[in-house]
């Protein structure tokens, strides 16, 4: 079926089988590799984008119910100004490892940060529940959120 | 392997209840999709068309009506957490929610999804069987609601019948003063199926003490443990040795299952501990009823 997209601001028309997930269309099709897919069941959270601004595993979204929402990958997130807060907390931690769960950690932090600019651990680590890092690097990726939350208040003011 | 041979998406319900209504096509209603995407795409069956509830305003909308709130079936858990109303009158549902996997799949999973789904361990059940929800039916042909409690039938089994759609959950405004509450074991705290989920409900009326007690994941649906409710009704007072009594006789109603996730005795003793938990803690926050 034809299908268009709306993925990182740019309308993208493609054809995708109707039972294509949006994970396969955005990496297999569209060339968007950065968001992995990990389990394909839902509950690893690597291949989290932002579908109408919520985080969302797209291994459980068709590419069909896609249209006409707002999709954000990892690729859109830096400005031109440089590197997403977060991307840079991730950096300066080194709060990837293998980095296989890093896209999608950094998209469900964006997401947090978005509601929540100055979470607690607790609320870091609750808003991050449906991401695993096998590298077990938890406590540098939630050092990088909390930086990175510090970083987007100052840029506030 | 069910293949999927198209995703329609009306927004109009009458176009979709005419969809579903068509006997030359296997259709299936997708929210979400969190539950079934899964299981269409891994498990056989005939060739399929989605389709996708989620255009449908009213579907998506909760309102508040003169008697109780009505829950649209593609009201998404996010929304259920986030709601004033909810938060306010009916938080146990709230919890029920808020347990639900991750917060990616509560993004997209709904109430209605969840219920639909008729999973023995869907953590927004019990909370609404407390609350007396009512499941209110929609089919090309006409309306019908039935009280949650009839809805299941098995693990996955509902009584809507070919061309029914669940259209929305009903909840009748709580008896002033009442409380309510879930809790789910299981041992991690996201991501992860109960191993039992217990929701209470503890009102006062005229003639003493009521309660409703649901259960989750010890048994193939969700049920009510009514003989428990029973040796509650009329008390004057919640105290250990009522708790601990009604909390006995829930455990003794069932016949759980052993799984991954638990042995069946297992079940039983957490049941009864999590009930006389949630009695006793309830016991103390109820309100007295006011007269209307």
């Amino acid at each position: 079926m034809e299908i268009n997209l709306n993925v990182n601001g740019e309308i993208r028309d493609l054809v995708a089988e109707p039972d294509a997930l949006l994970i396969d269309t955005l990496r297999e099709t569209l060339g968007l590799t950065g968001s992995k897919k990990g389990c394909a069941t839902g509950d690893c959270g690597a291949c989290t984008v932002l579908l109408d601004g919520r985080p969302v595993t797209s291994c459980l979204v068709l590419t069909a119910t896609a249209q006409d929402k707002e999709i954000v990958t990892i690729e859109g997130l830096a400005g031109e100004s440089g590197l997403h807060p977060v991307q840079q907390g991730f950096v300066d931690f080194g709060a990837a490892q293998c980095g296989y769960c890093t896209p999608g950690m950094i998209m469900m932090s964006t997401a947090l940060l978005t509601e929540e600019a100055h979470p607690t651990e607790d609320q870091i680590r609750d808003g991050l529940s449906g991401n695993l890092c096998r590298c077990t690097g938890y406590g540098s990726i939630i050092s990088a959120v909390n930086t990175a939350a510090l970083m987007m208040a100052e840029d506030e003011q | 392997m069910a293949s999927i041979k198209e995703v329609v998406r009306p927004t109009d319900l009458q176009d979709l209840l005419s969809i579903i209504a068509d006997r030359e096509v296997e259709s299936r209603l997708v929210a979400g999709g969190t539950d079934l995407l899964l299981k269409y795409r891994t498990q056989p069956g005939p060739e399929i068309s989605i389709v996708d509830i989620t255009g449908i305003t009213e579907l998506g909308e909760i309102i508040e009506e003169s008697d109780g709130l009505r829950i649209g079936a593609a009201v998404r858990l996010v929304d259920i957490i986030a709601s004033d109303v909810v938060a306010e009158r009916f938080p146990v549902l709230a919890e029920g929610a808020v347990v639900v996997a991750g917060p990616q799949i509560r993004n997209m999973a709904t109430v209605g999804g969840n219920v639909c789904n008729a999973s023995p361990s869907a953590d927004t059940i019990p909370p609404l069987l407390v609350l007396r929800a009512e499941a209110q039916i929609v089919s090309a042909s006409g309306r019908r609601s039935v009280p949650l409690d009839r809805f299941f039938l098995g693990p996955g089994k509902t009584i809507l019948d070919r061309g029914e759609m669940l259209e929305a959950l009903w909840i009748p405004w709580p008896t002033t003063g009442a409380v309510a509450s879930y809790t789910k074991l299981s041992p991690r705290r996201a991501m992860d199926l109960a191993v039992v989920g217990v929701a209470v409900a503890l009102w006062n009326n005229s003639g003493g003490l009521d309660a409703r007690i649901g259960l989750g994941a010890v048994a193939p649906t969700p049920i009510r443990a009514m003989a428990a409710e029973e040796v509650i009704k009329g008390s004057v007072k919640m105290d250990s040795s009522l708790a601990t009594e009604a909390a006995q006789m829930a455990a003794a109603g069932i016949s759980p299952i052993s799984d991954v996730r638990g042995g069946a005795d297992y079940r039983k003793k957490m049941v009864e501990r999590l009930v006389t938990r949630l009695l006793v803690d309830l016991g103390e926050r109820v309100g007295e009823q006011q007269e209307a």
